[in-house]
């Protein structure tokens, strides 16, 4: 455990983390989220995102204090709160957690490109030349996949403003009722929502490689606000422009939203939407497989290539041999119950046991 | 091993003291040597009983400088001897020594070696050279209007002088190395002392004296081999003729390097935006500057990428155009053959062909071509159906786009960056256009120029350069210098502003 310390050379600016998890929450969810919510909670799923958006506030605020206490990244928590064999175990866990979300992203997307662009182009082939160019910018650095999630940010910012294009045909009476729902369906479509919010943990791997780490909390933060945000904003222009029915037979209403957007050169947007929603998910995917293969190389001392090459061909495998695998299923029965309350109930609890622990070894 | 540098201060006062044992009959056989070739003259004269020899290149000197001060003077002395013979020659480059890779050194950049028949192992070594070369003259790629009409040229010293007129403070450092096993090609570095970080001269200073090659042609040539990284086709040091554009480097806090025979300068590090900067920004009012930035670096993204968008929208989304806009494309393009690829490579082939061609051309013949090309090329394509008007359009102007870079390097890496993209394009549409676009994002984010990041100040993201990218801000805010560069003093203006220029009833 002794390669923890970063060199200064390899780090970024504290405003980065900004990007850094704005651009890692940001992917998928935000295409295709609308559908359970609305199915769930309804008039009502603003409130559930911003639930969901106050929960991943805490636990942000609950990853800064584990590590104001114990310096270094979720390994070297894990290995201070549970020791050797126990720290490993779970280390072990967050690492298959970032593939399985890497490799989920990566065949969302490629989902999505088959439905709307290419149909019978072989997934294979797409997942090929995005993990060729997810190696590329791998070998870049930490820094380089900064200016990759920074980059993407900046470009694709003004596709939100798209939406506003379909704010011309929007009912506004379809926001009410408010407060129609009970407590317990708001709080499935909490649960529901978490898909277009996870992405802030990543903060557990990267955080050796922020300069003045401390001074990141608020960027962190702010990044997290701007996802709630934009996630809420995406939520009521699909409302006003859906009726309620609409809403839940469609399985990514952002996307439809903008085939409609017409110019005098240019309609049918939805293809320029997707493409350009290629810039949004490669750092996605770009930033798991580094966590994922840098938590590799941590615990096994290699060089970080060659778990990224393992990964790679792993995802390359999936994306060969099962075409079109139902991955928003995926990610609704995996990740979404399981790693989200791995998540939600294992960052609190990491937290406490330091906790104690350090209260101990003062006493 | 002697130290040229020092052996030019310090060779008026002092004679070489290195002379060994084994060094006497060397001397006489680097003469030997020297001699077997036809322009090496050893002129044998005596005066006054004493026997004395005049050897050189006649092909190095200046042989009317030789008559005049050289041997016009030796029958004026009262006693031969090679001290006198150096006290009264009107030229202050001489040396006296007996080693012998500094005599044929000298001999070789166009010094006279005289030796007397008592102890012909040591010479008299003057600086005769003969000075040719053209005249300063205007610049020719990058000429600007508003702006001054000198370049470099390709001797050294009148570049640096070039330089000098414009910077004249004694913090203007020089330091000069040789690089090339056969070529000995100078080359100067020059940066201001308490403004440039040091370790960036530093950085070049040890990136030259590390080349070994034989043969340094040009600066340009010099540069590929200190790049960060060779394989882009990004410059990552800048080439360019004007000595302004040196000047105002430098005054920046940059290292600039000039090249022996080369009749442009390098400076580094540079970043990507500085490739779109024209000396004329700066001599205009900010407002227009600026405009002009804008439409150079919108002329180059439209370059880039307005052919493969035209063979993303019609080989996979022509849904993309509306319906009017659609007809008059498939009436421009229904009788076509091809599918748009091959269409937008035939033009986009031909265009290069036409600008190769027209730099290979001389000048004279290269008009016709632009009538050649233009007009008779263009016109019958369309005419034979090989191509439609509109992509005709579109690569006519994506081509005249790609011109308007003021470094003609940076041109050079947008006319070949459109073909991958085009190659995106036809696999997968528009998806095949973003993908080649990140792959050229990430390729300029890794890339650094002397260490220094060529993407600043886009990432990492520096508000403070912003002034100087894509826009160009009045001077009064030029108060700092870019912050990637470390410069040791970062203030270009100390006081604030002085007083009030226009004042009005409404000021008041």
């Amino acid at each position: 455990m002794n390669q923890t310390d970063v060199n200064e050379k390899y780090m970024v600016a504290p405003f980065y983390v900004f990007f850094l998890v704005h651009s890692m929450q940001t992917g998928i969810g935000v295409l295709s989220f609308q559908r359970i919510l609305a199915k769930s909670t309804g008039t009502d799923g603003w409130i559930s995102i911003l639930l969901a958006g106050l929960i991943v506030h805490s636990l942000i605020w609950v990853i800064y204090k584990i590590f104001s206490m114990v310096p270094g990244d979720i390994l070297s928590v894990n290995h201070h709160a549970f020791g050797k064999w126990g720290g490993n175990l779970f280390s072990l866990l967050f690492i298959a957690y970032f593939l399985v979300l890497g490799s989920t992203v990566m065949v969302s997307y490629i989902q999505i490109i088959h439905v709307w662009m290419f149909e019978e182009v072989p997934a294979w082939s797409f997942s090929l030349v995005f993990l060729i160019l997810i190696y590329y910018i791998n070998t870049g650095g930490f820094r380089t996949i900064t200016g990759i999630a920074f980059l993407s940010v900046m470009m694709t910012f003004w596709l939100a403003f798209v939406l506003f294009y379909a704010m011309k045909y929007s009912e506004f009476t379809n926001l009410l009722p408010v407060f129609d729902h009970s407590l317990l369906d708001i709080w499935t479509g909490t649960k529901h929502s978490a898909l277009s919010m996870i992405g802030f943990e990543l903060i557990l791997m990267f955080y050796p490689f922020i300069k003045d780490a401390k001074a990141s909390q608020k960027y962190a933060h702010g990044g997290a606000l701007t996802t709630t945000l934009i996630t809420v904003i995406v939520y009521l222009v699909s409302l006003v422009f859906y009726s309620q029915n609409q809403l839940v037979l469609n399985i990514w209403p952002t996307l439809t939203m903008t085939s409609i957007v017409e110019l005098a050169f240019i309609q049918r947007f939805e293809y320029i939407y997707v493409s350009w929603w290629a810039i949004v998910i490669i750092p996605n995917i770009t930033i798991s497989l580094w966590a994922a293969s840098r938590g590799f190389k941590r615990l096994f001392n290699v060089q970080q290539k060659y778990p990224l090459w393992g990964m790679s061909l792993i995802i390359l495998i999936i994306n060969i041999f099962f075409f079109d695998v139902d991955s928003l299923n995926i990610l609704e029965k995996i990740i979404n119950p399981y790693g989200v309350l791995f998540l939600v109930s294992y960052l609190p609890l990491l937290l406490v046991i330091i906790y104690i622990k350090k209260k101990r070894n003062r006493l | 091993m002697f130290n040229r540098k020092k052996s030019k201060q310090s060779s008026t006062q002092q004679t070489d003291k290195d002379e060994g044992v084994h060094g006497v009959s060397e001397v006489r056989d680097l003469f030997n040597t020297l001699s077997s070739s036809y322009d090496f003259i050893n002129h044998q004269g005596t005066y006054n009983g004493v026997g004395y020899w005049v050897s050189y290149y006649r092909s190095l000197i200046d042989a009317q400088e030789l008559h005049k001060s050289v041997l016009s003077v030796i029958p004026s002395l009262e006693k031969i001897n090679l001290g006198q013979m150096r006290e009264s020659i009107p030229i202050e480059d001489t040396l006296i020594t007996s080693t012998r890779t500094v005599i044929e050194d000298r001999i070789m950049r166009g010094h006279i070696a005289i030796r007397l028949d008592a102890n012909l192992d040591e010479c008299l070594l003057i600086n005769v050279v003969a000075q040719h070369g053209r005249q300063v003259d205007k610049p020719e790629l990058e000429f600007g209007i508003i702006s001054p009409q000198e370049a470099f040229v390709e001797d050294i010293d009148i570049n640096l002088n070039l330089v000098r007129k414009r910077l004249p403070v004694p913090s203007l450092q020089v330091t000069e190395l040789t690089v090339g096993t056969l070529s000995k090609t100078k080359v100067a570095v020059l940066a201001i002392e308490g403004i440039v970080d040091k370790e960036n001269v530093d950085t070049v200073v040890k990136r030259i004296s590390e080349i070994d090659f034989d043969e340094i042609l040009d600066g340009s040539h010099l540069a590929q081999m200190l790049y960060d990284d060779t394989n882009t086709l990004f410059p990552l040091f800048l080439y360019t003729e004007r000595p302004d554009r040196i000047a105002s480097a430098l005054a920046e806090g940059k290292v600039a390097m000039i090249v022996d025979r080369s009749s442009s300068a390098l400076i580094a590090p540079t970043i990507l935006l500085e490739y779109f900067i024209t000396m004329e920004d700066y001599n205009m009012p900010w407002v227009p500057a600026s405009a002009f930035r804008l439409l150079r670096i919108f002329a180059v993204i439209f370059s880039i990428f307005a052919t493969p968008l035209y063979v993303a929208v019609l080989t996979y989304h022509y849904e993309l155009i509306p319906k009017d806009l659609l007809e008059t494309i498939v009436t421009s393009r229904n009788l076509i053959p091809f599918q748009p690829l091959i269409e937008a490579l035939f033009l986009e082939i031909s265009i290069e062909l036409l600008r190769e061609a027209a730099a290979r051309l001389p000048t004279k013949v290269g008009q016709t071509l632009g009538i050649v090309g233009g007009i008779v090329i263009g016109q019958a394509a369309v005419v034979a159906g090989l191509t439609s008007n509109i992509l005709l359009i579109i690569v006519a102007l994506s081509a005249l786009a790609s011109f308007v870079t003021p470094i003609y390097k940076m041109g050079n890496a947008i006319r070949l960056l459109r073909f991958p993209f085009l190659v995106g394009a036809q696999i997968w549409g528009l998806l095949g256009i973003t993908i080649s676009a990140v792959f050229l994002m990430t390729h300029l984010i890794k890339l650094t120029s002397m260490g220094h990041p060529y993407l600043e100040p886009i990432y990492p993201f520096h508000i403070k350069d912003w002034k100087d990218s894509f826009v160009r801000l009045p001077f009064t805010f030029f108060k700092s210098r870019p912050v990637n560069l470390r410069t040791e003093d970062t203030t270009r203006q100390s006081k604030p502003k002085k007083s009030k220029r226009k004042t009005n009833d409404f000021n008041e």
